[in-house]
């Protein structure tokens, strides 16, 4: 019983769709369109993520140590760091001999360094302590800490490398990006509700005839909405796939851009939104479709008289 | 006890129209009872009433024991499962075949396919359109279409069939054949309500006739004629 007229409502949402195939087509399309900027404002968001993460992920203090102090001192002060200094979340050593090979590799082509390094007898360089602060804002206190007590006699330079400059201006603009991203996708879903709005407005009145018989020979009120309410969901569906069919492709293409931008960093968006598809574009249809049953409500309400 | 029963029937609409007063009328099971009077004297507005299309504005209506007076919306469907209606302008669906056209009724009362196929053939043949199942409507002729709209009035096996002018878009001969095959179904046992302001269809059927006027009921004979 409930699959059979499941299925009537199903062939009537159909007849509807087909018979006002133009209408429908527009209606699909600015849908699409709405549901395609809320994508692109998904990518925005996943990439200043990504770019983000990946920059606080370079943000340490590189304490050099004076190249007299013993191994034994080294891990000493090393353990001294970790425990008493407040906000360390980690301490990584980088030996002497360590820091040597990675100087040898980082200037390889350089052939006066290489000859210079060989005229010494013993290594020029002291050990280095990389260390991580629990929070963003703990590295300056770290900073200013390490410079004024009992570690400033064993330490030749400690650096803090800042990227709060790159990540402020990333964050600012990727706020104003996401603020711009979220007026269009609002505009196009006003845009959205409007139209389906109208098309079911239109649908009523061109199915006048049909639906005056429905209610003639019996039909229940629910029966009689049911393909409207079927219609909607029908748009929201094919406007999803639609959606999903540009975008990544879309994806695929802007792939490059992102990988030079990353600089070595692989951040595959075609992985990433394949992983989430269920979510992202499962999120972006059931939105959809209610916003549709909810204008298609409202117009049933208005012009349905039943 | 009355298949239809009206008790002191009143119907105004704004601007102080009256279009029914104090209208008392009961019909028995399987009468075949023709409603007349000229337009405008709310022969209309009787039927609207009875299948619940407008409430009454005083009275109470009971059809076979159940007082649709105030009848809610969710209960109208049942009610309309029980009285099948032919409209002056036929009403079908010009995209269906007339075999469509018939089981549609049935379709979305929810009836099972099963039983849409063995119904629908059987409704035709009681027309005599078994024959043309398949054709669209207009392909038929007013009196075949008019037939059409008969068997789909009956789809649902209702206890009474109102008629509301079904003549009046007939040539004389579909006439006789349409008020033949309303007989025919009385025959069975269904009650027929038929309006109509057609004097010789009234005259011709010699059987009960309630005679409105100005929005009362002004004569009510067991085997009446039009007379005014």
């Amino acid at each position: 019983m409930f699959l059979t007229t499941a299925q009537r409502v199903a062939t009537l949402a159909g007849q509807n769709f087909w018979r006002n195939i133009w209408l429908s087509v527009a209606t699909v399309t600015i849908m699409t369109l709405s549901l395609f900027s809320i994508s692109l404002l998904g990518m925005l968001n996943s990439l200043s993520q990504e770019a983000l993460s990946r920059l606080e992920e370079k943000i340490d203090i590189s304490v050099y140590l004076k190249p007299t102090l013993k191994d034994t001192e080294v891990q000493a002060i090393k353990s001294d760091v970790a425990s008493s200094v407040a906000g360390v979340k980690s301490v990584t050593l980088v030996t002497a001999a360590e820091a040597l090979v990675r100087f040898k590799a980082k200037h390889e082509a350089n052939a006066t360094i290489s000859e210079s390094l060989l005229e010494l007898e013993k290594n020029p360089l002291g050990a280095t302590l990389v260390i991580k602060a629990v929070s963003e804002e703990g590295y300056r206190t770290i900073l200013e800490e390490l410079e004024s007590s009992k570690f400033t006699p064993i330490i030749q330079e400690a650096r803090f490398e800042d990227y709060r400059l790159i990540i402020d201006s990333i964050t600012s603009l990727t706020s104003k990006l996401k603020r711009l991203g979220l007026m269009v996708s609002a505009l196009f879903l006003i845009i959205s509700l409007l139209v389906v709005f109208n098309t079911i407005r239109i649908n009523i009145y061109t199915h006048r005839e049909e639906i005056g018989i429905m209610r003639l020979v019996g039909a229940r009120a629910w029966f009689i909405r049911a393909p409207f309410w079927a219609e909607s969901a029908l748009y929201a569906a094919l406007s999803t796939l639609l959606a999903a069919a540009v975008f990544f492709p879309l994806l695929g293409a802007v792939q490059p851009y992102i990988d030079s931008f990353f600089n070595g960093w692989r951040f595959d968006l075609v992985e990433y939104f394949t992983a989430r598809s269920f979510w992202f574009f499962g999120g972006q249809f059931l939105g959809a479709a209610l916003l549709s049953i909810l204008a298609s409500t409202i117009a049933m309400r208005k012009y349905l008289r039943i | 006890m009355s298949l239809i029963d009206f008790r002191n029937v009143c119907k105004y609409y704004d601007g102080g129209v009256t279009a029914l007063k104090d209208v008392n009328l009961s019909i028995e099971p399987g009468e075949f009872v023709s409603i007349v009077g000229q337009s405008g004297t709310g022969k209309t507005t009787l039927v609207k009433l009875l299948i619940a299309e407008e409430p009454p504005s005083a009275g109470r209506i009971v059809v076979a024991g159940w007082d649709i007076t105030g009848i809610s919306p969710r209960e109208v469907p049942l009610l309309r499962k029980q009285i099948g209606v032919v409209f002056q302008d036929f009403k079908l669906l010009p995209r269906k075949t007339i075999a469509e056209n018939v089981a549609f009724a049935l379709e979305v009362s929810g009836a099972p396919g099963a039983q849409i196929k063995t119904v629908v053939p059987q409704l035709l043949k009681i027309v005599g359109l078994d024959h043309k199942a398949d054709r669209f409507p207009r392909e038929l002729s007013g009196g075949e279409q008019q037939r059409v709209v008969i068997a789909r009035a009956l789809a649902h096996r209702p206890k009474i069939l109102l008629a509301d002018e079904p003549t009046g878009n007939l040539d004389s001969f579909n006439t006789v054949e349409i008020i033949a095959l309303l007989k025919k179904i009385n025959e069975f046992g269904t009650t027929i309500l038929l309006v109509t302001h057609n004097r010789d269809v009234v005259n011709e059927l010699k059987r009960r006739v309630v005679m409105l006027d100005r929005g009362q009921i002004v004569s009510d004979q067991k085997r009446g004629r039009y007379v005014l």
